[in-house]
């Protein structure tokens, strides 16, 4: 990557995360540990560039998360990979809250959502596995 | 660890097809149960498949990021290898083909370990005995009914006493909502399912068994070029953990269904 194109992806990345800082919804804590969920559509995935698909089930990205992301009552670290037809509403409140609330904020697929206490990213997935990572420790660390 | 089992088309480059694990494959009338005429079950729409240009960079960098399914796998169970189930005997493949895609779906969504068991749904479809199906079989009641954890349905119990009203309302938390009918043999249906990452129940009519196929080790064009990782069901001391590899024509499943997306759950 060109200087350039790094400075414009950093403020870009810099801009979402200061613009989007707003609970969506007044179920969601305004602070809390750190939660993500990646949302796609597995009718669109197909046409996705395969460096973008990677990111879905990467083990880069599940170990980070698993080490920045609290385990909940369930045992499993608070991030989850949902397919927008996924049913959740055997999951707890808070889960079923973030999904409607991304769902409705998603403007496209596949979409992230990440958010440690006041910081937050809420934004298309980016392109590939490192630039995923790179938001991701924006927001948690 | 164990050697990793290999059957191939290629008697001198594969190891015997093991024969001394229960099976219970039933093959599938396709006659009797078409392509996707199963409740739910719609067929791979052509706007899906991924173009055989595309294949071998997909499954590099699936290799590279440790994307693939068998990767999923691997760390599914809090870092750990999820185990693989046992059918201990009964001829219950066609069970625990979806039982063990129901995992890794799970596990690549990340949802927590949960120890399904898929005695339950073998017992009550056949009503307690012994008897083969196919897997198409088993993921029509999964769908349906779901499938229970060993703490309401104990792995490998016949007890009539697992069969309550708690057992299936945990089974109902385990549940598949979407799936393809893959046509038999589609080699650009099964690539394309296995770069996606979607586990594959996979009847194997040349073994007489039903397992989960997890992902892509080799791809080409033809069958003679495929390598593909399977989680059979015959406990983690088969093979690597359980997981062994199919090479050419015996990897293609002769019906297959694809598992595309379940109910979230706790365990």
């Amino acid at each position: 990557m060109k200087p350039t194109t790094k400075a414009l992806a950093a403020a870009a990345i810099a801009f979402v995360l200061v613009h989007v800082n707003a609970p969506e919804s007044p179920n969601v804590p305004s602070v809390g540990p750190m939660r993500a969920l990646i949302l796609h559509d597995n009718t669109q995935d197909v046409q996705l560039p395969a460096e973008q698909q990677a990111v879905y089930h990467s083990q880069i990205i599940d170990q980070w998360l698993d080490e920045h992301t609290p385990k909940e009552a369930d045992g499993e670290h608070s991030h989850r990979v949902w397919d927008v037809q996924t049913d959740v509403k055997n999951m707890p409140q808070v889960w079923q809250d973030w999904m409607r609330d991304t769902k409705a904020k998603a403007t496209k697929l596949p979409w992230l959502r990440a958010e440690k206490g006041r910081k937050r990213y809420n934004g298309a997935l980016p392109k590939d596995v490192p630039s995923t990572l790179e938001v991701l420790k924006k927001v948690g660390e | 660890m164990a050697k990793t089992i290999l059957i191939s088309d290629d008697d001198s480059s594969g190891d015997a097809v093991p024969d001394g694990g229960a099976k219970g494959l039933v093959q599938r009338d396709f006659r009797a149960h078409p392509l996707g005429s199963f409740e739910y079950a719609a067929e791979l729409p052509d706007n899906l498949i991924i173009p055989r240009g595309e294949w071998s960079d997909r499954l590099n960098l699936q290799k590279k990021f440790q994307s693939r399914i068998i990767d999923v796998r691997n760390r599914g169970m809090d870092g750990k290898p999820i185990p693989s189930r046992d059918q201990n005997g009964r001829g219950y493949c066609w069970f625990h083909s979806g039982t063990t895609c129901m995992m890794l779906a799970r596990a690549a969504q990340n949802e927590p370990y949960a120890d399904l068991s898929a005695y339950a749904g073998a017992c009550i479809i056949k009503n307690y005995r012994d008897e083969g199906g196919f897997g198409a079989q088993g993921l029509k009641f999964q769908a349906e009914r779901g499938i229970p954890t060993s703490e309401f349905w104990p792995q490998q119990s016949t007890s009539k006493k697992n069969d309550n009203p708690k057992t299936w309302e945990n089974a109902a938390k385990h549940k598949w909502s979407k799936w393809y009918d893959l046509e038999p043999r589609n080699i650009d249906h099964f690539v394309t399912a296995c770069l996606m990452g979607w586990p594959i129940i996979s009847d194997f009519n040349w073994w007489g068994h039903s397992v989960g196929t997890m992902c892509l080790e080799e791809v080409g064009n033809d069958w003679s070029k495929i390598v593909s990782w399977i989680l059979n069901s015959w406990g983690d001391k088969w093979s690597q953990n359980g997981a062994g590899l199919l090479k050419g024509k015996k990897a293609a499943p002769d019906s297959m269904q694809c598992c595309v997306v379940t109910y979230a759950s706790a365990a």
